[in-house]
């Protein structure tokens, strides 16, 4: 990218749309501020930032459309050249410079999990073996494979040893994420005095995952520092950064169960109460988002890690959480340009950018995908890779021409006159904002709905044209004069 | 030997006990591919050649401490 990611998004403005309905039950109101409100709907193309300001995000250029349903991961030669390992058909490819793809090697196994290159030239593959655990194996050429009895991990590897944490880039070790029960070590290249360490590290038995540093060539990995013990199941990413930080990413399949949480009870952003809205079915409000949580993309994050954090592990063995996130899993850790840690997650294939100290989460990017499973920069940017369905993208420092976000569906318990929709905010000149609503009788939105009503432009409110319905949901779009903004809610 | 964990069938082959990252990602593709979940995972298999036919089935459920 030729700017960094922090500064391609001049565009903002702030969005706090409310909707009334009223029935026999009287008025009920909606507002959305926050990023966790805008989280539960849809955005496309927009940036959402922990006050709940609306940018125009990165555009996504398409670079590979494979036919694999999953690329696992993915890896940037000295060269510039990508190679991305997909399922399930076990195959890796190549993506040039110039942007031309084509297939490397396609082993007789079921996925390329992960990709690291290897001392001397050639690449180290992890993979899932059939009727096997996790193996790994070295492609020294194309045609040939020298396939390690040692288990491996499906972490994306890093062409870079435990050293390079320490600042001193040493050739020989990969840092490694082991997810599973087994906890996460080193696993050096054949030959190295260490690996029998790591390999002593791998048959501890531990139901949590642990970070831990590894012993000296003398010294035994289990006797190694433990860093980190956290209350999830697996760590799926690990990312040295500047001054002898690691980023962790850890995951959950589900909560924890007999562990207390390790994030403390942290307040609500205040809100003052909603103005009292007048018979007539009208309504406006303006919500003033108080002092944001250091954690976004979690819908109650004083439950706990949710589904999965991002640890900050400095050199003295401190650590603290940057991210968390109660619905979206993280895949992969990258820092930006900038240093701010980007964070790759599914199962909505969102890109969150956590920067600031305090840290402040945003949602950088939503790819068209389940998951982004990894990101890797090369010379032109940030590389993402994704599964369901598989393919690469380049986030480009160019904002998205347009964008738009589609609200979760509302419900006022039976059929009711949907009022009036509202929005507050700044939108730069050249920006525009248009709403949209839509209503319909059953739970999700399907044929039985009404159509997107016409464009709703006035901030301070206009009447919904929407047909009477218990359910209502709203958009935004608008592509703004100049290629701007666009925004929606309700 | 067969132990209670998740896993998935994937193009007819047996994953078993595969981490929640990787089996969040299987998940979605069951509704278009051939990927289907696996609830047990194989700890050993073994053939004990008789000179009888035999019949029927026991499960037995064992309690592993590792020390």
């Amino acid at each position: 990218m030729s700017r960094p990611l922090s500064r391609l998004l001049p565009v903002a403005f702030c969005l706090f749309a409310c909707g009334v309905a009223v029935n026999a039950a009287g008025a009920r109101f909606w507002e959305v501020g926050t990023l966790a409100d805008f989280l539960k709907g849809d955005a496309t193309s927009l940036s959402i930032d922990l006050h709940g300001r609306l940018l125009l995000g990165p555009s996504l250029t398409a670079v590979a459309d494979t036919d694999a349903p999953v690329l696992w991961g993915a890896v940037v030669a000295p060269d510039g050249t990508v190679f991305v390992g997909s399922g399930n058909d076990g195959k890796v490819m190549k993506v040039t410079r110039d942007g031309k793809f084509s297939l490397f090697y396609d082993s007789t196994e079921l996925e390329v999990h992960a990709l690291a290159f290897a001392p001397g030239g050639g690449c180290d593959v992890g993979h899932v073996a059939r009727r096997a655990r996790l193996q790994g194996g070295r492609v020294g050429q194309r045609d040939a494979v020298l396939r390690s009895r040692r288990q491996i991990h499906l972490g994306a590897g890093e062409p870079a040893g435990w050293d390079a944490v320490r600042g001193d880039r040493r050739q020989g070790a990969h840092l490694q994420g082991r997810p599973g029960r087994q906890g996460l070590g080193v696993l050096p290249h054949e030959g190295d005095p260490r690996a029998q360490h790591a390999d002593d590290f791998r048959r501890r038995s531990d139901r949590r995952h642990r970070v831990s540093r590894p012993g000296l060539p003398h010294q035994r990995v289990r006797h190694g520092f433990l860093l980190l013990d956290s209350n999830l199941q697996e760590v799926s990413a690990l990312r040295p950064g500047p001054g002898g930080i690691v980023y962790a990413a850890a995951l959950s399949g589900k909560p924890s169960e007999d562990r207390a949480p390790v994030v403390p009870a942290l307040p609500e952003p205040s809100r003052p109460p909603v103005p009292t809205v007048t018979a007539e079915i009208t309504g406006m409000t303006v919500v003033d988002v108080g002092t944001p949580t250091s954690m976004g993309g979690s819908r109650d994050s004083s439950r706990g890690v949710g589904k999965g954090a991002v640890y900050r592990i400095q050199p003295d063995g401190v650590w603290d959480i940057v991210w968390t996130s109660a619905d979206d899993t993280p895949c992969d850790v990258a820092l930006d340009r900038d240093g701010a840690v980007l964070v790759a997650t599914g199962s909505k294939g969102k890109i969150y950018r956590v920067a600031g100290e305090p840290s402040e989460t945003t949602l950088l990017v939503r790819a068209p995908a389940q998951q982004v499973t990894s990101m890797v920069q090369d010379a032109g940017g940030l590389l993402i890779s994704t599964a369901n369905p598989g393919k690469v993208f380049r986030l480009s420092a160019t904002p998205a021409a347009t964008g738009s976000c589609e609200s979760d569906v509302r419900d006022a318990e039976s059929v009711a006159t949907w009022g009036t929709i509202s929005w507050r905010g700044t939108v730069p000149g050249g920006g525009d904002v248009k709403l949209f609503t839509r209503t319909g009788n059953s739970a999700a939105p399907d044929d039985s709905w009404s159509a997107w009503s016409t464009a709703y432009r006035r901030g301070e409110g206009e009447q919904i044209v929407s047909p009477k319905a218990r359910y209502c949901s709203g958009s935004s779009s608008s592509p703004a004069r100049a290629a701007r903004a666009r925004s929606s809610r309700r | 030997m067969v132990s209670s964990d998740a896993g998935a069938v994937v193009e007819g082959e047996s994953l078993s006990a595969l981490p929640a990252s990787v089996l969040a990602v299987l998940d979605g593709e069951r509704s278009g591919s051939g990927v289907s979940s696996l609830g047990t995972a194989t700890l050993g298999e073994w053939d004990i050649p008789t000179e009888y036919a035999v019949s029927g089935a026991r499960t037995l459920t064992l309690s592993l401490d590792q020390n």
